[in-house]
């Protein structure tokens, strides 16, 4: 399967964890998670401010994978954030925050690729639906991980420039005559290679969208 | 069979590293509902361990923080103006809270209708101005024509003439020939707010200059709404009558008079008939704007008596200095008339 030798580090837990303890979250997890519970009783804003603290930077780190875009990113997250305490979703969670959140990002960000780079959109039956009855579905998790792992991908197999340029305009967030004149190109080849990168994407993904599609159907049914 | 993996293979597969093998004992795993906690907590760990980039968490924090301190108080806003709507005396405290967007609108709105009103004049009517020395006709929409002498100015309404009344401003001087309408509405012309006449269908000419109101008819009749001491007074006259409004603001009528002399300015012609060069220079300087001295007030009482036809000042000037023998100077830009 893999060489543990390679990452010493990850292999702590061991390749054989033991079902009783997986299915549980660490002793730590569970007392911060009182911890949290308890004070978004007595202060919610506090309870906030400190969830934010914990969660922002990982959460962001992993939208990021999706949009590839800082501040996307950015955005998706605190849009998540202060949705989960407009709606006072913190008064009534059932999972985990940790799952909670995770849960959340990942939906918005599937949410927003689609939207983004879905070609026909007639049927937007996804952002219809809260996130929790989305949720329910066992597989959605999966189609998140296929999703980033896929952009990841086909940003990778895209050729090296066109790659550069595309990771500075969206993911640094450049201006095309800032990266024009960073990497000494014409803006209009900064262009070209912006349009082929989502040229690529899109199609890419489209297949994504299909598959989804399909099964939101069928759960609807 | 309960099938578990391992974070390490977990991570791998989050990083893409893992083969088709391992990826399809992942997503079975993920699949499996009792596992999705820990792989969130997995996930957490990794996007900890390996972040892709380091944002600005205070700034974030900062900026939800104000977003969402915003968004509450506008709930509560709605609210509270909810719970307060009816209660009129806290209705102080409900106007503060009002936000700044809803005053904007209202000042705007304000602004709006003070212009509307301001310009309701140049909004609602049309004006023919004259120029000194210029006569002009000009035709109504009813079919009536009013010539308007030099210097003056009517105001006709511009969305023509509604309701029971044909109402117009005049400033200055005209003669009106108003064609009578099959329902009979009324003409007014307007020349103040005191003073006013009205006509059914007629020709009359209407003087109104800072040196007085006449009004003259020719034909038909006409009757004339005025107020004096605010009381409300009318003339009614008939052809061939001038009147006019006198310094104590009652109107005064010559009856039987030439009609011809009423607004010979039509046709450019000045009718006198023992008028005093007084009143002849006054008139001149109506007319055309031409401001006229004399060096002796007694030429100011000799009078004149002729039918002269004439299209500017210095022509009428100069025939009257050659009948009362004066000589006339240019002295800047007005007029010296000085006894021979």
């Amino acid at each position: 399967m893999h060489d543990p030798l390679l990452n010493p580090e990850t292999k702590r837990p061991g390749p054989f964890v033991s079902p009783v303890h997986e299915g549980k979250a660490p002793v730590s997890e569970i007392d911060s998670a009182t911890f949290l519970k308890a004070t978004f009783e007595q202060n919610p804003g506090k309870g906030l401010e400190l969830l934010f603290k914990r969660y922002y930077n990982p959460l962001c780190s992993h939208a990021v994978r999706f949009v590839y875009s800082k501040q996307i990113a950015e955005d998706l997250v605190s849009e998540v954030f202060f949705q989960f305490y407009r709606t006072k979703a913190y008064e009534n969670i059932t999972s985990s925050y940790t799952s909670y959140l995770f849960r959340s990002v990942r939906n918005e960000c599937y949410t927003y690729m689609r939207r983004e780079f879905g070609k026909t959109d007639s049927l937007e039956l996804n952002e219809e639906h809260p996130i929790s009855t989305y949720h329910q579905q066992p597989d959605a998790e999966i189609h998140y991980n296929n999703l980033f792992l896929k952009v990841n991908e086909v940003i990778a197999r895209l050729p090296m420039q066109c790659q550069k340029v595309f990771l500075l305009s969206r993911f640094e967030n450049k201006k095309y005559h800032e990266i024009a004149d960073e990497l000494h190109i014409s803006p209009k080849t900064v262009e070209v290679h912006i349009s082929k990168a989502l040229k690529h994407l899109r199609s890419a993904l489209h297949g994504e969208w299909m598959i989804s599609l399909c099964l939101t159907i069928l759960s609807i049914l | 069979m309960e099938r578990t993996i391992s974070k390490y293979t977990l991570f791998e597969y989050l990083a893409g590293r893992a083969n088709p093998l391992e990826r399809q004992l992942v997503e079975d795993w993920i699949v499996r509902k009792q596992n999705a906690e820990t792989f969130h907590q997995w996930l957490l760990e990794y996007e900890t361990k390996c972040p892709q980039f380091a944002p600005d968490q205070d700034a974030a924090l900062e900026n939800l923080l104000l977003r969402l301190n915003s968004t509450m108080e506008e709930a509560e806003e709605v609210e509270e103006g909810r719970k307060e709507e009816g209660d009129e005396e806290r209705s102080p405290s409900w106007f503060g809270r009002r936000s700044s967007r809803f005053w904007m609108a209202a000042a705007s709105v304000t602004l709006l209708v003070g212009c509307g009103w301001w310009f309701r004049e140049p909004l609602q009517y049309k004006s023919y101005q004259t120029a000194y020395g210029q006569t002009t006709d000009v035709y109504l929409e009813d079919g009536s024509r009013v010539a308007l002498n030099s210097n003056s100015k009517l105001k006709v309404p511009r969305l023509g003439f509604w309701g029971d009344v044909r109402e117009v401003k005049l400033e200055g001087e005209a003669e009106f020939s108003v064609s009578h309408t099959i329902d009979h509405k009324r003409f007014v012309v307007k020349t103040s707010e005191e003073f006013q006449v009205e006509v059914l269908g007629t020709t009359f000419s209407v003087f109104a200059r800072p040196r007085g109101t006449k009004v003259a008819l020719k034909s038909g009749s006409v009757r004339i709404d005025y107020s004096q001491n605010n009381q409300r007074r009318e003339v009614m006259m008939e052809p061939g009558d001038l009147a006019f409004l006198d310094h104590e603001g009652a109107v005064q009528l010559e009856r039987k008079q030439d009609v011809k002399t009423f607004a010979p300015w039509t046709e450019q012609r000045y009718v006198f008939n023992g008028t005093p060069v007084k009143e002849i220079l006054a008139m001149i300087e109506e007319n055309f704007g031409q401001k006229v001295t004399l060096s002796d007030s007694n030429i100011a009482q000799r009078s004149i008596t002729g039918n002269f036809k004439t299209k500017n000042a210095e022509e009428l000037l100069k025939t009257i200095s050659e009948v009362l023998d004066l000589r006339v100077e240019q002295n800047g830009a007005s007029i010296l008339l000085t006894n021979n």
